[in-house]
């Protein structure tokens, strides 16, 4: 690691190592554990850390998208691909719900928990002493229609002011504009789209290259993020909720393995995946947001994998979007946990539905993070007549520790899934730089 | 002096009923043994005032046990967080109420989330079906009668019965006021997750204390009594500044020295603020 060559930058060079970024994230675990009175001043960093690559992640998403579907309309290789795409995604799909649920059947995270335990979750459903409704009994209560999730997924889905979209950070709706957009782009003729494809690629790569920057300061945001993470988190939740977490946490690491040998045998180099997306590992485990780890991705899979440019920039960030392997093994477990815990036998049937619900609320996650998310598992849920109130909180609770490893399933599997779809890879590029190429 | 107080002062002790079943934090016995509790330090506060010993009765298995104890004469009141229902009003007497509460449900998560489908939980309790349970010979058979008409009362021996079958899905529902549902909360968190939580905020308990149809004095007195505690009772009140509220009732109703037997008969008339006959 270190280089001591003439470079005239390589001042600040050791702040992109493995070796800061894990100090960065060691100090942030230290801070959020056992100093807590230091999270309010550390705080800050992380999320100005985070805002910024945030600024920059709709416009990579939407010159990445729009440029590479102009450019592959062009070239006419895209049936191709979209086929392979949705044959791939159905298949990783169905294997993460899976997973979720065999995890949840085999460990049995909410089976026979002590007294003690029960004592913790029912205090955090409860809150503050107060009964959980208070409603009128006479008057006919008037209920609000919810709508339904297949009109509310295409409401969420086309926007009818892109620039509302785009000031909302509504990403479902970018997405689609950006897709839309590239077709059109592409459609036009040669001589009109040439200037508009290189004006967006000029913008995609000046965002590119803001992140890159970002990177050095990674160490010190990922230190504040992770920190004000872990302070969020009571440690007697966690200890009531022993086997549910870890138990997904490992679920979660297990499809990274596995998504690693994917890509291992796909570019039949099995060290290779980890050295190429390490920043996005690392990004993903700190932001727990898997937008913000686009940029790093891309980069992972184009440069350092040696994936087709714009392939990897159209179907990656599909993927990420629409693909949500991570909420989907989350969901599917997390299921089985309450069933469980209400002690409700779930037959046949009821996996089926678990894995299937698992599926479908893990997709309609796309365009939501965090605690929004959550509220997906209703989807699950409701149809099992489990209560999904009380439940809701619990998950709430965990989820700061849960997020990270969760947006890592998101982005790593979304890139194994793509590095499966692209049949052909540029082998030249692969020799991996024994450091960070800075190239003016 | 008026017969129904004239009584009680002759005799030289108030006799009240009081259900058989522990109460907490309304009336109950500590570790010590002694019983204890809000209607118990009302109850002896009026005692101490009139200068008469009390004697509880704890003999009724159920409440409307207790109604009939009041009825009968063979107690001068009844204090135990009695609801007054238009049927005890029938036959006994009440005073204006020291508290009200409000109607409230404890109902089993799970039987209301198969129950309500795909309807909102407001409207699947507002029609709550199958069984509800209650304590038996309580107002809250009454009170179920007239609300959850579409249900199965189901009438237990006793509260902690009432809890068990809601916990072990016998009853969708155990129906109480919300004093007894929020000690649920506090002192079982761990039912949290099998147990909703329901307060009615217009379906109100209000409590009184029951004399016999003809002591129109007693119950002027008892409301002039608890009136001028002021106390301002409510179920978080009780459950949460229980402390205060006894040390309030002590300030205002001090005991007066006990001398055995010789006592002298302290008269109405030395209650603070009183004027006239």
């Amino acid at each position: 690691m270190g280089n001591e060559s003439g470079n005239r930058r390589s001042r600040f060079e050791f702040l992109l190592s493995v070796w800061a970024i894990l100090a960065g994230a060691l100090v942030g675990v230290l801070i959020g554990t056992q100093k807590q009175e230091w999270v309010e001043y550390i705080a800050p960093f992380g999320d100005l850390y985070l805002n910024v690559l945030k600024m920059c992640i709709l416009p990579i998403l939407i010159t990445a998208i729009s440029m590479s579907i102009g450019k592959l309309l062009k070239s006419h290789q895209h049936t191709h691909y979209i086929r392979r795409m949705f044959a791939v995604f159905a298949v990783g799909l169905v294997f993460t719900s899976g997973l979720g649920v065999l995890a949840g059947v085999s460990m049995e995270p909410g089976s026979n928990l002590s007294e003690e335990s029960l004592s913790v979750l029912g205090k955090t459903i409860q809150g503050a002493n107060q009964p959980d409704l208070e409603i009128n009994l006479l008057e006919p209560f008037a209920p609000v229609e919810p709508p339904s999730l297949l009109k509310s997924f295409f409401v969420n889905l086309i926007p009818d002011n892109i620039f509302n979209a785009l000031s909302n950070g509504s990403n479902l709706k970018v997405l689609f504009f950006a897709i839309i957009f590239g077709f059109a782009v592409g459609s036009i003729p040669k001589e009109a789209s040439d200037s508009m494809l290189s004006f967006l690629d000029a913008t995609y790569k000046a965002f590119a290259k803001l992140v890159s920057w970002l990177m050095y300061l990674l160490p010190f945001g990922l230190c504040g993020l992770i920190a004000s993470n872990l302070s969020q988190v009571g440690i007697d939740i966690l200890l009531a909720m022993f086997k549910f977490v870890p138990l997904v946490i490992g679920a979660f690491l297990i499809l990274f393995i596995a998504s690693s040998l994917v890509i291992g045998i796909r570019v039949g180099n099995f060290f290779l995946p980890f050295q190429a997306l390490k920043q996005p590992v690392i990004i993903s485990l700190g932001t727990a947001n898997s937008l913000a780890t686009l940029p790093s991705a891309l980069e992972g899979m184009h440069k350092k994998l040696g994936y087709d440019k714009q392939a990897v920039d159209l179907l990656v960030p599909l993927a990420i979007s629409l693909c949500r392997f991570g909420p989907v093994l989350y969901f599917a477990t997390a299921t089985l946990f309450v069933a469980q815990l209400y002690d409700i036998p779930l037959g046949f049937t009821g996996l089926l539905v678990v894995f299937v619900g698992a599926i479908l609320a893990g997709m309609a996650t796309a365009g939501t993070s965090g605690i929004v998310s959550l509220t997906m598992l209703g989807i699950v849920l409701t149809p099992l007549g489990l209560p999904f109130d009380a439940v809701i909180v619990l998950f709430i609770v965990v989820d700061p520790i849960v997020a990270p490893f969760r947006v890592l399933a998101i982005v790593h599997t979304a890139c194994a899934a793509v590095s499966v779809i692209i049949t052909d890879r540029e082998k030249e590029e692969t020799v991996l730089p024994a450091e960070p190429a800075v190239s003016g | 002096m008026p017969p129904s107080i004239a009584e009680i002062l002759d005799r030289g002790t108030l006799r009240v009923a009081m259900y058989s079943r522990d109460t907490p934090p309304f009336y109950y016995r500590d570790e010590k043994g002694d019983l204890t509790g809000i209607d118990v330090h009302i109850i002896r506060g009026f005692a101490n005032l009139l200068g008469v010993d009390v004697e509880f009765d704890r003999s009724a298995a159920t409440f409307n046990a207790v109604i009939d104890k009041v009825a009968n004469r063979e107690v001068d009141l009844a204090i135990c967080k009695l609801s007054m229902t238009f049927s005890r009003a029938m036959r006994v007497r009440f005073t204006e109420p020291y508290i009200v509460l409000h109607q409230g449900l404890l109902i089993n998560r799970l039987k209301l989330a198969q129950q309500a489908g795909r309807k909102s939980k407001e409207e699947a309790i507002q029609n709550l079906k199958g069984k509800i349970g209650v304590i038996g010979k309580s107002s809250y058979v009454e009170y179920a009668k007239q609300r959850f008409k579409n249900t199965e009362i189901m009438q237990y021996p006793s509260w902690k019965a009432v809890v068990d079958g809601v916990l072990n899905g016998e009853v969708v529902a155990g129906y109480r006021d919300d004093a007894e549902i929020k000690k649920i909360i506090r002192d079982q968190p761990e039912t949290a997750l099998k147990l909703l939580t329901v307060v009615f905020k217009d379906a109100l308990d209000p409590k009184g204390i029951a004399v016999a149809w003809d002591s129109v004095h007693l119950q002027f007195l008892l409301d002039f009594y608890i009136e001028s505690l002021g106390l301002q009772l409510s179920a978080d009140k009780v459950l949460h500044e229980y402390d205060a509220i006894i040390s309030a009732i002590e300030t205002k109703s001090p005991k007066s020295l006990k001398l055995p037997n010789s006592m002298p008969i302290v008269r109405p008339s030395d209650m603070e603020a009183q004027d006239g006959e």
